[in-house]
């Protein structure tokens, strides 16, 4: 992971986008925050008043059913944002929102961010191509959940999510983990301890580390490869 | 609720250091149930010939062993589901 110190609001892609004078512009709304694992920041049917762009860290999205459980639909890191609809109106979480890896983020009231889009059509049309991106993404976590056994899915995850923070470094516990995957935690603990002691991953309590991401590729579904932030948006002609 | 500890073994040992509370072993027969299912995948790249070799071995909090089975076959003794 980059210095924490040394963190600037480009280090988000979306943010890097924008043209420089916008941003300029902008740069007075952003504070940059620090967020910590396990924090909310939008339960379904909430409305969306914050607008955030990780630098560091990692946000889950999550569908809740009746019973109380959450199943993972979609990660965010510095490739994206949460809540970018909130730039075209008052609008109203689908999902619960939260932090999975703490870090810094770059926030903005979806009330200054509205008057800026309203404003700045690139700041429209970006929201727009995001947005084909992150349906690109679900669609491809739908099937994946359906199709893909729990092992692939655990080594796409751990992939996809060392590219989301940057970092192969990841503080999470297997409860998390099994959380996000839908899985028994004893399935995580297991299929996590095989992995270390073939030497693709180290794991201590609530720290997982790459070891060797070349194996761990290998051993990934085909969903990594095909949702990989720097590809997904050039196989749909999208270009930030 | 008792601690129960879902372990797998060949030659060596796979262990479920952290354990899962439980009612009783029925409930530990459909847990081991649940997780054999959820283990197995196609990919051979995870793991050279797969768990065929495997079986996953089911203690108490003591250490005793409760039950085992082979991860070749599909349940434990089919009364979990």
């Amino acid at each position: 992971m980059a210095d924490e110190l040394t963190l600037v609001p480009q280090d988000n892609r979306l943010l890097a986008a924008l043209p420089t004078e916008l941003f300029a512009l902008m740069q007075r709304d952003f504070k940059q925050i620090s967020l910590a694992q396990g924090q909310a920041l939008y339960e379904p049917g909430e409305p969306i008043d914050e607008i955030y762009f990780p630098l560091s860290g990692m946000i889950s999205l999550l569908v809740i059913a009746k019973n109380g459980g959450a199943i993972e639909t979609a990660t965010i890191g510095r490739e994206g944002a949460v809540g970018l609809h909130g730039g075209v109106g008052k609008r109203v979480s689908f999902t619960r929102a939260t932090i999975q890896i703490p870090g810094k983020f770059s926030v903005i009231r979806a009330a200054a961010f509205a008057q800026s889009v309203q404003d700045h059509p690139p700041l429209r049309d970006l929201i727009a191509r995001y947005t084909e991106v992150l349906w690109a993404e679900a669609q491809q976590i739908a099937a994946c959940n359906a199709i893909h056994d729990a092992p692939a899915r655990l080594c796409r995850w751990l992939l996809q999510s060392a590219d989301r923070v940057g970092s192969d470094h990841l503080p999470l516990t297997q409860d998390l983990i099994a959380q996000m995957l839908g899985v028994r935690r004893t399935t995580v603990t297991l299929l996590a301890q095989s992995l270390q002691r073939q030497g693709v991953i180290k794991y201590a309590r609530g720290h997982i580390t790459i070891i060797d991401r070349e194996h761990l590729r290998h051993c990934a579904c085909e969903c990594y490869a095909i949702m990989q932030q720097e590809k997904l948006p050039l196989k749909i002609g999208v270009h930030f | 609720m008792p601690m129960y500890y879902f372990h797998l073994r060949d030659q060596d040992t796979i262990q479920d250091v952290d354990g899962t509370e439980l009612s009783d072993t029925d409930a530990a027969r459909a847990h081991a149930d649940v997780v054999a299912r959820e283990l197995k995948f196609k990919n051979e790249e995870f793991l050279d010939e797969g768990w065929s070799k495997w079986s996953m071995h089911v203690h108490d909090d003591k250490g005793q062993e409760l039950f085992s089975f082979p991860m070749s076959g599909e349940k434990s003794d089919g009364k979990g589901r």
